[in-house]
């Protein structure tokens, strides 16, 4: 019975082993193939499997491990995420003639640490998920080692990471000397004291550095731009999930009675996040770096509803939750489109929807989803999150907040003026991938079901919060 | 009795500030590793020395320990990543100087 919770992380590793070992039968081109193939339908059936756990709601392994519908949805979150970043790869490998195929291997083995990490049930397998999941996105942020930005993205990123995981370690020594417990839900059971104040403290900036807000974000734009585009979006989408995911879960269980603490930090946090991405996001002319920064933005956007967690953990856990679904699709599928272009700068884009019709469709919509222009998923995340931070009285923030997204939809749109507006550059038309077409196709199908019928989805994250107290 | 919970905690953060230091300041890679890895072990400290004085072992409370033995792979793996980086940073450039990494700002 207790099987079924690691069914999801196992098929994963056994993908990527089975990734490596086929390397050693098949050569050149056709090894791309298979390895695609392979790592689609290891994702396919841990989301498979992954569906399967809805429900459950147990702890296993002597509470390692906490399945319940919170950890379940984000993990089906991270896993879409997963598969649309493979269909992405497949697009960028064969464009910079890349055979390295221990990069599907490293994906998948990345997604294994962020499912193990969303549904971390105690401090061991909540460090050890994150740990897999950032080694080996440390790796493949560097995979271009010929490319010096490559090289610089990596060893930036591995240098502050493992600096915030040592806050991190610190801070989860001084919550076991606190309460002498390792498992999330019994620590939640402890009084408030010195020690887990110390250990909050310092917990908070391993996890606000993961996510990417504002006194630890130095790294996102540079990371993003220097590494590969597809691992750019992979770190954009699953790893701020998984992050979240963990973050959450810790701080709203572990340090329950510690609410009037974090509350007061995290606004302050959500607020300075949401005016430095966006205003900074403005002057960037490399669209990498554009989505960097506005990335800082969303991840203000989403502790602005944390912020509410104090007297509605509910809607709060929920509009974060929803809000990073719809996050997932929109910034996979305007990397992608970065990928199929294959161009990076905003010039470079002049009258490219008149090259590509389709592809110029497909990227309008994402950056309206990103702007939060209504009918689109990234509307219906912005309005969930302000309507949590407004019922919680949280009135100058939520003003701050819709001022600076106010001011978003300016660079957002700008990037649409160049598309259909500007005279074109002549640039040879981009090769047509299936693979990152269907990416997009499936990420624009997602962008307008969450935008206009999210309905069912929304009934569903409504419960995931009470899962989480079971 | 200078081995006392207190004293052990101290020596700890005592250790972790010093790897905080060496990471903030210094300049070549080789010795911001190795001040990571001193904040990682100062972390074993504090864990070891929590479950040493605070908690019974004999009784089955032994988390911190294997919460070391955990970190201590962790580290291992981390360092082994960290040192593959650098190898790749340095074929490129000659250099491991972390002033030297410019290439992208603002």
């Amino acid at each position: 019975m207790q099987f079924q919770a690691i069914y999801p992380g196992s098929l994963l590793v056994a993908a990527a082993i089975l990734v490596l070992m086929a390397q050693s039968f098949v050569k050149g081109e056709k090894k791309l193939t298979i390895s695609l193939i392979i790592s689609l339908i290891g994702v396919i059936l841990a989301i498979f499997f992954t569906f399967k756990l809805f429900g459950v709601n147990e702890s296993f392994y002597e509470n390692a491990l906490r399945v319940d519908d919170f950890g379940v949805f984000l993990s089906l979150v991270a896993l879409i995420g997963t598969a649309l970043t493979i269909l992405i790869s497949a697009g960028y490998l064969k464009k910079v003639k890349s055979y390295y195929t221990e990069y599907y291997a490293l994906i998948l083995l990345a997604a294994c640490g962020m499912v193990f990490l969303t549904i971390s049930g105690d401090l061991i397998t909540f460090l050890i998920g994150l740990e897999i999941m950032s080694i080996s996105i440390y790796i493949l942020a560097g995979f271009n080692r010929e490319s010096k930005k490559s090289n610089e993205a990596a060893m930036k990123y591995f240098i502050l990471g493992a600096f915030s995981t040592g806050f991190l370690l610190f801070g989860m020594s001084m919550v076991y000397g606190a309460t002498g417990e390792i498992v999330i839900s019994e620590i939640g059971k402890a009084e408030k004291s010195a020690g887990m104040l110390i250990g909050l403290g310092l917990m908070l900036v391993g996890f606000l550095f993961k996510i990417g807000a504002v006194p630890f974000q130095n790294w996102v734009p540079d990371v993003y731009e220097g590494a590969p585009t597809p691992i750019t979006a992979f770190m954009a989408a699953g790893v701020k999930t998984a992050g979240f995911a963990a973050f959450v879960r810790i701080i709203l269980i572990a340090f329950q009675n510690c609410g009037e603490e974090w509350h007061t930090i995290l606004q302050v946090i959500a607020v300075l996040s949401m005016i430095v991405g966006n205003v900074v996001a403005i002057s960037q002319r490399n669209i990498k770096r554009l989505l960097a920064y506005s990335s800082i933005a969303h991840t203000g956007y989403m502790l602005l509803a944390f912020a509410a967690a104090k007297s509605d953990p509910n809607m709060a856990s929920s509009s974060i939750l929803f809000y990073l679904f719809t996050y997932t699709f929109t910034v996979i599928g305007a990397f992608g489109i970065l990928i199929y272009s294959g161009r990076e700068n905003l010039d470079d884009f002049a009258g490219f929807a008149h090259q590509k019709r389709f592809m110029g469709i497909a990227m309008t919509v994402f950056f309206f989803s990103l702007a939060g222009i209504p009918s689109t998923a990234g509307f219906m995340g912005k309005l969930f999150i302000f309507m949590t931070a407004i019922d919680q009285k949280l009135y100058w923030a939520s003003v701050i907040g819709i001022i600076t997204s106010m001011i978003s939809v300016f660079y957002y749109l700008r990037v649409v003026v160049y598309l259909y507006m500007k005279p074109e550059v002549t640039r040879a038309a981009p090769l047509t991938d299936w693979n990152v077409a269907i990416a997009s196709a499936v990420s624009v199908i997602g962008v307008f079901v969450l935008g206009l019928i999210p309905q069912s989805v929304i009934q569903l994250i409504l419960t995931t919060y009470q899962s989480m107290l079971q | 009795m200078f081995f006392t919970l207190e004293n052990c905690l101290i020596l700890s953060v005592i250790l972790f500030s010093i790897g905080c230091y060496g990471v903030l300041t210094k300049r070549n890679i080789l010795v911001i590793l190795m001040s990571i890895e001193l904040m990682l072990n100062a972390v074993n400290l504090s864990f070891i020395s929590f479950n040493y004085f605070n908690y019974n072992m004999m009784n089955g409370e032994e988390m911190g320990h294997f919460f070391v033995l955990v970190i201590i792979a962790i580290a291992a793996a981390e360092a082994a990543v960290g040192l593959a980086i650098l190898v790749a940073l340095f074929r490129n450039r000659d250099s491991a100087d972390i002033e030297k990494l410019v290439e992208m700002k603002w």
